[in-house]
């Protein structure tokens, strides 16, 4: 490098380390009038707390004092990328303000609903005065028609519903069983009696009908019998017989 | 006046008097797979409705006598599974699922497999087995649980459940 070279730097260092003098001497002169100024500023504003100034609508002045604080300082925020945001979520502070963020978000959601008629309005863009075509308020559906009473017949003195089954269970005797058989083309033989007696007696137990194989297995004559005694749905014309609800149930 | 609700009259064979017929199809072997077949058969043979069961490929496994004690449950490549694929393919996932749900059917009082082929063979249900799964798998009919009717092909199963309907499972 040349002469004149080293020079021009060696003058702009100079000017540089001048002009660093300066700021250090400004600093040392203003740091004890800024330390009195802020003691004396916050005595009075102490004060002036202490005489109730700042009571009325202390807490809403005062947060939205923070917010305007935050937005005029702005651009002095340090910016914040995924990981920092992650490090701001474990501070209690910012758990605090985010909490209070969603719980405005999920109230003003909640009128916003509300204020409808409980469908909430897909607005396409805000900036039409009326409402663009599709969007139809839905009505609030009119409730089920309520299903009309079972027929029940009577027969022999005793009711029973649409399927045949005793409405009331107490009502029941082995006379009626033996007329309801006669009726079905079933000829009761002891294997049958056996049978029915057993359901009975669980519906009486448990409070609820068995079904084929609770009762093939409890009254001891297999499923296989079950369906050469009683042919066709077994498990629901012992039921019949016996007078006992409908067995509920897919096995 | 006699009993008024003789629709129930009984009088047909053991198969189920009455003209409908169901024709299921059992193409799946696991724990899980297998029980929809069975009980959707038994439910039917309960309303009295003739049914016929066809066990064809996987299905074979609910059939054969080996298999039929140990069907097992996978949860992998099923996206109704509540544990996630990763999990669910770790080995002894499928032993501990397959406990899982047969202490639960233990505890619903529905019955295991085998239990389920006997009450269908019992009730009427008519069994039968795929010829050309049983040749893919080289089984013979010996291998096979003794409810089972007769092993036929497809074209005959069809055979025997014209106007039935026919449900896939």
């Amino acid at each position: 490098m040349t002469d004149e070279q080293l020079q021009r730097i060696e003058r702009k260092l100079d000017y540089i380390v001048e002009r660093q003098r300066f700021v250090e001497e400004f600093i040392d002169e203003m740091t004890p009038v800024g330390r009195e100024a802020l003691g004396v500023a916050s005595a009075w504003l102490a004060d002036l707390e202490a005489q109730g100034f700042f009571d009325t609508g202390s807490d809403a002045m005062a947060l939205g004092q923070e917010v305007l604080d935050v937005v005029q300082n702005a651009d002095k925020l340090k910016l914040i990328g995924p990981m920092g945001a992650m490090r701001a979520t474990s501070e209690p502070e910012v758990q605090r303000g985010l909490a209070i963020a969603v719980e405005l978000l999920r109230r003003v959601g909640r009128a916003q609903i509300a204020g409808g008629t409980g469908t909430p309005v897909r607005r396409v863009n805000p900036s039409f005065t009326t409402a663009p075509a599709g969007t139809v308020r839905r009505p609030a559906p009119t409730p089920p028609p309520e299903p009309a009473c079972e027929s029940t017949v009577v027969w022999e003195g005793r009711t029973f519903d649409a399927q045949g089954f005793m409405v009331n269970p107490g009502e029941w005797d082995e006379e009626l069983a033996t007329k309801m058989a006669v009726g079905l083309d079933l000829e009761l033989t002891d294997e049958h009696w056996g049978v029915i007696r057993w359901a009975r007696k669980d519906f009486i137990d448990t409070g609820s009908s068995p079904n084929v194989r609770r009762v093939a297995i409890g009254s001891g004559v297999g499923v296989q019998r079950m369906y050469e005694l009683f042919h066709t749905s077994p498990g629901k014309t012992t039921a019949l017989i016996a007078g006992i609800p409908k067995p509920a149930g897919c096995i | 006046m006699s009993f008024p609700f003789a629709h129930q009259k009984s009088g047909g064979a053991a198969t189920g008097s009455g003209t409908r017929h169901i024709a299921l199809v059992c193409a799946k072997g696991g724990l899980d797979e297998c029980y929809p077949v069975l009980i959707m058969a038994n439910a039917a043979r309960m309303s009295g409705i003739k049914v016929s069961v066809f066990f064809t490929f996987w299905g074979l496994d609910v059939i054969s006598e080996g298999h039929i004690d140990n069907l097992f449950v996978n949860m992998v490549g099923n996206p109704s599974s509540p544990i996630p694929p990763a999990i669910a393919g770790l080995p002894g996932m499928e032993t501990i699922a397959t406990s899982f749900m047969r202490s639960k059917m233990d505890s619903l009082d529905i019955p295991r497999p085998r239990e389920m082929i006997e009450m269908l063979a019992a009730s009427g249900c008519e069994l039968y087995g795929c010829e050309l799964a049983m040749k893919m798998f080289e089984r013979t009919k010996e291998d096979l649980v003794p409810q089972v009717s007769e092993v036929i092909t497809a074209t005959e199963f069809f055979e025997k459940t014209g106007g039935a309907d026919i449900v896939f499972v």
